[in-house]
């Protein structure tokens, strides 16, 4: 996507990123419409770094910090179903007081955008992700009932 | 619990665990950014898209984040990769176009100041500058004065900045046309009158 962004962006009106080149060097823009694009290896090298960071901070555009109640692969693949709110649950009751399950939930947060712009990108993986995931929420489930029932004795 | 969802949910866990540890491996040179204190009760509205507009000023523009913030202007936010951590001129005007074709596009307000996010190699976390956009007119003046020096009606200044020409794949061809090696004579511009890649805008 960034890819697309910096080669040859528009062919209606001036592009931004041309106009941009004005900042640059003038002589430059006039160069290059004469001569064509040319960049040096290092320039390359930073073009190809710039395509990559841009495919992340695209990625990453969620992660924000205002999403932290989200569950976000249950909910990209259930939407607001049972199953989500039984690992919300599970979060929140099972993981949430243990250090190690904080520790967890803190790398799930930062991790969990990409997982699901990966997901969102291969939607034929979705049904098998559902699978495992719906796997885990009934262990989730049978979980949070066996506590209930320490809790009650 | 059935047999078959017992293996489901061990191979989830499975998969959970191991992606995490990939991620946490591929993270490592990408530090998170912290959004700017504005931006963070901000609602997300465009990641990546495509603004065309045909008006004042015929501009497209590829927007990397614009956010709504609380008094219902639209902010923009432009991520730039490079090693020096310091907003450049050429960033103020690719804002101020991305701004405009915003503008035009959606008849939303977008505000006259936007954020350029630096990220610089080796894992550094991300800075983020806040700078002053330049109003329309000043764009599509700007976008005139390029027509015109594309077109020959006038004399392109050069960059002010030795950096730029030293890392300019035009350099040789450019000494050879100037005549005197003069990489830094320049020409002013009413437009940008730091037109430099090196000149620090205005920051607020």
């Amino acid at each position: 996507m960034a890819a697309k962004k910096r080669v040859g962006r528009c062919r209606r009106g001036v592009g931004a990123s041309d106009l941009a080149q004005m900042g640059v060097c003038e002589r430059l823009v006039k160069f290059e419409r004469h001569c064509g694009r040319r960049r040096t290896s290092d320039q390359l090298q930073a073009m190809d770094r710039g395509r990559r960071a841009h495919a992340r901070f695209y990625l990453d555009r969620h992660d924000d910090g205002r999403s932290r109640d989200r569950c976000f692969v249950a909910t990209l693949v259930f939407g607001e179903a049972p199953e989500t709110r039984v690992l919300r649950r599970f979060r929140d009751q099972v993981m949430r007081p243990r250090p190690l399950g904080r520790g967890l939930i803190a790398l799930y947060y930062r991790s969990g955008p990409k997982v699901c712009g990966f997901l969102e990108r291969r939607p034929r993986l979705r049904p098998i992700v559902r699978w495992m995931l719906s796997g885990f929420a009934s262990f989730a489930a049978r979980w949070l009932e066996w506590q209930e029932h320490l809790h009650d004795q | 619990m059935t047999s078959s969802a017992l293996v489901a949910g061990l191979l989830a866990g499975i998969c959970v665990a191991v992606g995490m540890l990939w991620l946490k491996r591929h993270r490592a040179g990408s530090p998170v950014l912290t959004l700017p204190r504005e931006l963070r009760k901000a609602r997300l509205l465009f990641a990546e898209r495509l603004f065309t507009a045909a008006g004042q000023v015929a501009i497209s523009a590829r927007v990397d984040r614009a956010y709504r913030v609380a008094s219902g202007a639209i902010v923009l936010l432009e991520l730039k990769t490079r090693d020096i951590d310091r907003p450049y001129w050429s960033d103020v005007i690719e804002l101020s176009a991305q701004r405009a074709a915003v503008e035009l596009q959606t008849g939303e307000m977008v505000a006259d100041h936007a954020y350029v996010t630096v990220q610089r190699p080796g894992g550094v976390e991300p800075s983020v500058h806040r700078v002053q956009l330049m109003p329309v007119s000043k764009v599509a003046a700007l976008a005139a004065r390029r027509e015109a020096i594309l077109s020959g009606k006038v004399s392109p200044s050069y960059a002010r900045s030795a950096g730029v020409c030293r890392r300019c794949a035009f350099a040789r061809s450019c000494e050879k046309i100037s005549g005197k090696g003069g990489l830094h004579r320049t020409n002013a511009t009413d437009v940008a009158p730091n037109a430099a890649h090196g000149s620090r805008p205005r920051q607020d």
